[in-house]
């Protein structure tokens, strides 16, 4: 280094000057320290007898108060989530004497089983002296009596009571609710751990996931002072915690009860919406399962139980499950082909059973063997004509149906996606297949759209929704899942309602074609309407569409005496709406691997009960 | 490392290659830590093995430090610096993310904090480059030192480390004051300095605005980050004059601390030690950086003297920030105690400063005539 730039350096008065920087530095440093003397000086020294104080004979310690989670209700009232006190056995060991003489002393009261100590053992060396270590779960209340008569005979051992979270409707709200459960170390991090200082659970699913923050509130603390053996003596100051908002839900608890009910052992999805307001009050997927178990802990041979089962109990199928709608497309279609005159009202064809497209050998069959022989309009939706529609389907070409369909609102989300985890379905189109299938879009794949199936997917909360834009005429009310939430000081909130958005002008003819064949589903014996099972005779007018989802394709595999093997049975689909003249209630119904159109009777049942037995509620 | 070959082999045992005043105190330091950590940690004796180990390493390394001529830090400077500076920008991308902040890269078996490496290598940059400038330096040299210091702060200030970019900038502004910055030029600096702390205030993470309020206003946020604080001030004044006594001490007892094994060490020795157990300890830190103010002002070159004074003035600052933090006078910034509290990462980088300065202690001779 000694050679470098010689001639300018000047090593003396540099060396002079550094001397003399680092003597400044120095005193500098010797006053920093200085200033953490005196510091210490002060705290130490001055107000020692006032640290003392607060240290030695009266420590303060500052005890989280969790706050109050808020409570769900239905649009009427009826709670579907609830606190309920539970207890649990604690021992501290700062307290005890000797920890394991105290649970051999409460264990002559309160039962503790083998299993119970041993798990005692595995946790207690997570826990400092002065916690409280769990022992035993969901005393009864007379056990938590015994224990209090006797308890000075158990040093160091406490009961505590934590509300815990009740779902007192169990599976039938299941996938809305969702449930809460313990805090797990990535739960904390993603809420502001001093709010959750004392909370023990967490939402994980549905609305109590979603609205977590909402009905978790702000938690409170208390200063209490505690003698060196970290007993509390007295509460000095509480600042109250404020509760979580509780919900309201539009949910309607009977209907949603009947719809689960309705549904019964089969796997499907029933969505129930008010057209006018967009409420959701039914949205039931079955199997379901008991929320309750997640809250207590489940075992994990319950929850495998659940994850495997090959039904999928946990999966939502009104909101997830994405299905082919088959023919209750068609209205959607039919109302678009005539109102950019794709067709008109007279457009005749003749159906012999099937359809060819020219210059093609595949025969796309209709599901009538024989045909329906002149069809219209009126009559394809009627009998449900799938060569009308294989017609319909090349007519309108595949970029025509797509707008369509999705001006309807297929192929997105719906809009409540963070409280139902929504799937999105799927609607094709040329570039898509393109993009994921590498191959160009053929005419046979608008043919298979014509019909709803092909690539089309959707979710059975889509279908609601768009037969409810039936109903309006036209007009989409976005759904709504929450009523309105009350604060824990009074003050209500109520989401803002979204927009009415228009997808088809309620002045179009069309309509007048439309919802009357839509009617005649139901009633009319001469075509015959294919809603036989619905029943012909309802004492309310309804619209509705039935509709078969064609999940395997091929030859399906038979049992020896002919019938088909249950996986190749076909989904059975229904969407209605009614009165025609007052719609109060859109019904989506989708019953998965069922040859008896059982989604008919289930929808019809639903109205029923919805129309005709709670009329006096909803009026 | 044939450092002593011109001088003979007899030197070795001669003249001591480490020097015996920075050792002594050094081990005297660390005997403290860990018999504070050893009640700290309520007996627990696999975190005292832990330390010791963790000590065991930082004396080798020491050791070794303390071996390599001066010289080969002054070529080795400018690589090492890049280095460090492609390591922090790799910790954005690679690094993983601990308590909302990203500070750690793993590479291999190895797991470390980038920006402690520059604890070392920036002081030897910035001295480096004033080495072979007139001193005292003119405003472009100061203006390209500033550039070469602010590029390692900002992307540890980011990550977000904010005591260590604030270490980072006082050993860099530590050397350009050393160089001979003009007074004036001081001046100038620090009523700008005086200007933009709004507009700092401005780009400051929530958190870190909290830490300062909280200091302000300890009963703003009992539960959260006043806490510790105001639990902190407690232990201290109740330790009183004397303290309670090794072992004795109530308040780390109750777990007041989530960090009274790392940054929060000093309260459980003022509670144990009392005032002249604190007093003792500062002493130590001042007697370490007395000699090390000594080494700086025996060597005989400008990059010797510049680095082992940034060192030494680093390691006193870490000690002053880190007790000021616990006696309430300065925000709670994340930097532990100086070779007490419990950790291998800066038990190392202290060690190995600690070796960089006695290696300019021991090779001085050999540098004049």
């Amino acid at each position: 280094m000694e050679k470098n730039n010689l001639k300018i350096k000047n090593y003396d008065s540099e060396s002079r000057l550094f001397k003399k920087r680092v003597q400044v530095i120095f005193i500098f440093i010797i006053s920093l320290a200085l200033i953490l003397i005196f510091r210490l000086i002060d705290l130490q020294w001055l107000n020692h007898s006032k640290y003392r104080n607060l240290a030695l004979a009266n420590q303060i310690e500052i005890l989280p108060i969790p706050p109050r989670r808020g409570l769900i209700y239905d649009r009427n009232g009826v709670l579907l989530a609830k606190n309920e006190p539970v207890y649990t056995l604690t021992v501290t060991a700062e307290k005890a004497d000797n920890v394991d003489e105290t649970i051999k002393k409460v264990s002559e009261i309160i039962p503790i089983s083998n299993q119970e100590f041993a798990k005692f053992q595995r946790i207690r060396k997570q826990y400092n002296a002065h916690q409280a270590m769990p022992v035993k779960y969901r005393l009864t209340e007379e056990q938590v009596a015994k224990f209090y008569v006797n308890q000075e005979k158990f040093p160091g051992a406490e009961i505590q009571a934590d509300p815990r979270r009740i779902y007192p409707l169990k599976e039938n709200t299941a996938h809305i609710i969702g449930y809460v459960s313990r805090i797990s170390e990535k739960d904390l991090d993603r809420v502001d751990s001093a709010n959750y200082a004392s909370t023990q659970y967490i939402g994980k699913m549905g609305v109590e996931h979603s609205l977590e923050a909402d009905l978790h509130g702000q938690v409170g603390y208390k200063e209490v002072e505690v003698n060196a053996r970290g007993q509390a003596i007295k509460t000095l100051n509480v600042f109250e915690p404020s509760g979580g908002d509780d919900i309201y839900l539009t949910i309607d608890s009977k209907l949603q009860t009947k719809a689960i009910e309705l549904l019964g052992k089969n796997a499907g999805a029933v969505v129930a919406i008010e057209p006018s307001s967009g409420q959701i009050l039914a949205l039931a997927s079955t199997p379901s399962y008991d929320p309750n178990q997640f809250v207590k802990g489940i075992d994990p041979a319950s929850y495998k139980k659940l994850q495997f089962s090959d039904k999928h109990p946990l999966y939502n199928r009104a909101s997830r499950g994405q299905f082919p709608p088959g023919s209750t497309i068609k209205p959607f279609l039919a109302l678009d082909a005539l109102h950019e005159h794709v067709i008109d009202t007279n457009f005749e064809i003749y159906d012999p059973g099937w359809f060819k497209l020219p210059n093609s050998k595949h025969i796309f069959h209709d599901w009538a063997h024989y045909g329906h022989n002149r069809v219209n309009l009126e009559k394809a939706i009627i009998v449900s004509c799938d060569t009308f529609f294989y017609h319909l389907g090349v007519m309108m070409g595949i970029d025509r149906m797509e707008k369509t369909l999705r001006s309807f609102g297929f192929g997105t989300d719906t809009g409540i996606e963070d409280t139902l985890s929504e799937s999105p379905g799927l609607v094709p189109s040329a570039t898509w297949k393109e993009d994921y299938k590498g191959q160009p879009w053929y005419k046979g794949d608008s043919v298979l759209t014509g019909i709803g199936q092909g690539f089309l997917l959707t979710t059975p909360l889509q279908l609601a929704v768009a037969t409810s834009t039936l109903a309006n005429h036209g007009y989409e009310q976005p759904p709504q899942l929450i009523l309105k939430s009350v604060r824990s000081n009074g003050k209500i909130d109520k989401p803002i309602m979204k927009p009415k958005k228009l997808v088809l002008d309620p002045n179009e003819d069309a309509w007048d074609t439309v919802i009357p064949a839509m009617e005649k589903v139901v009633t009319s014996y001469n075509p015959w309407g294919t809603a036989v099972r619905f029943g012909r005779h309802p004492k309310y007018r309804v619209a509705a569409k039935t509709g078969t989802a064609q999940v395997y394709r091929g030859k399906p595999k038979t049992l020896p005496d002919g019938t088909k093997l249950p996986r190749y049975w076909h989904h059975s689909l229904f969407i209605a709406f009614a009165p025609v003249e007052n719609p109060k209630l859109a019904v989506a119904v989708v019953v998965e691997k069922n040859r008896h159109a059982e989604a008919q009777v289930i929808a019809r049942k639903l109205l029923d009960y919805y129309l005709l037995d709670m009329k006096h509620e909803h009026s | 490392m044939n450092t002593l070959n011109n001088q003979g082999s007899l030197l070795l045992f001669k003249q001591s290659i480490i020097d015996r005043w920075l050792l002594g105190f050094t081990f005297l330091l660390a005997c403290c830590g860990i018999a504070v950590l050893y009640s700290v940690s309520s007996h627990n004796l696999r975190v005292v093995n832990s330390q010791v180990i963790h000590f065991l390493l930082g004396f080798t390394v020491m050791i070794v430090f303390a071996q390599i001529k001066p010289e080969y830090f002054y070529r080795w400077a400018p690589w090492l610096y890049l280095v460090g500076i492609l390591l922090l920008l790799m910790v954005p991308v690679l690094g993983e993310t601990t308590n909302g902040a990203k500070r750690w890269l793993h590479i291999a078996f190895l797991r470390f904090q980038p920006s402690e490496i520059m604890k070392l290598v920036l002081p030897m940059m910035i001295a480096r480059f004033y080495n072979d400038k007139p001193l005292p330096p003119s405003n472009m040299t100061n203006f390209i030192a500033v550039c070469i210091a602010s590029t390692p702060i900002l992307l540890t200030a980011t990550q977000p480390d904010l005591g260590t970019a604030v270490m980072l900038s006082a050993a860099a502004g530590t050397i350009i004051f050393l160089s001979g910055l003009k007074w004036r030029t001081i001046a100038k600096v620090s009523i700008a300095g005086l200007c933009s702390v709004p507009v700092l205030w401005h780009f400051m993470a929530r958190y870190q605005k909290d830490r300062v309020l909280t200091l302000l206003y300890p009963s703003r946020d009992p539960l959260g980050k006043g806490y510790h604080i105001i639990q902190s001030k407690i232990a201290l004044g109740s330790g009183g004059i004397a303290g309670k006594g090794w072992l004795n001490s109530t308040q780390s007892h109750l777990q007041f601390l989530p960090e009274h094994t790392t940054d929060f060490i000093f309260s459980v020795i003022g509670e144990e030690f009392g005032l002249l157990g604190g007093v003792v300890l500062i002493s130590i830190f001042l007697a370490i950086t007395f000699r090390g103010f000594q080494i700086c002002c025996q060597a005989q070159d400008a990059f010797a003297r510049l680095l082992a004074g940034g060192l030494t003035v680093m390691f006193f600052l870490s000690a002053f920030v880190n007790m000021g933090m616990v006696m309430g006078l300065l925000p709670v910034v994340g930097i532990p105690l100086p070779l007490i509290s419990y950790g291998g990462t800066s038990m190392i980088t202290l060690m190995a400063s600690l070796g960089i300065i006695m290696s300019i202690h021991n090779h001085r001779k050999l540098l004049s005539h």
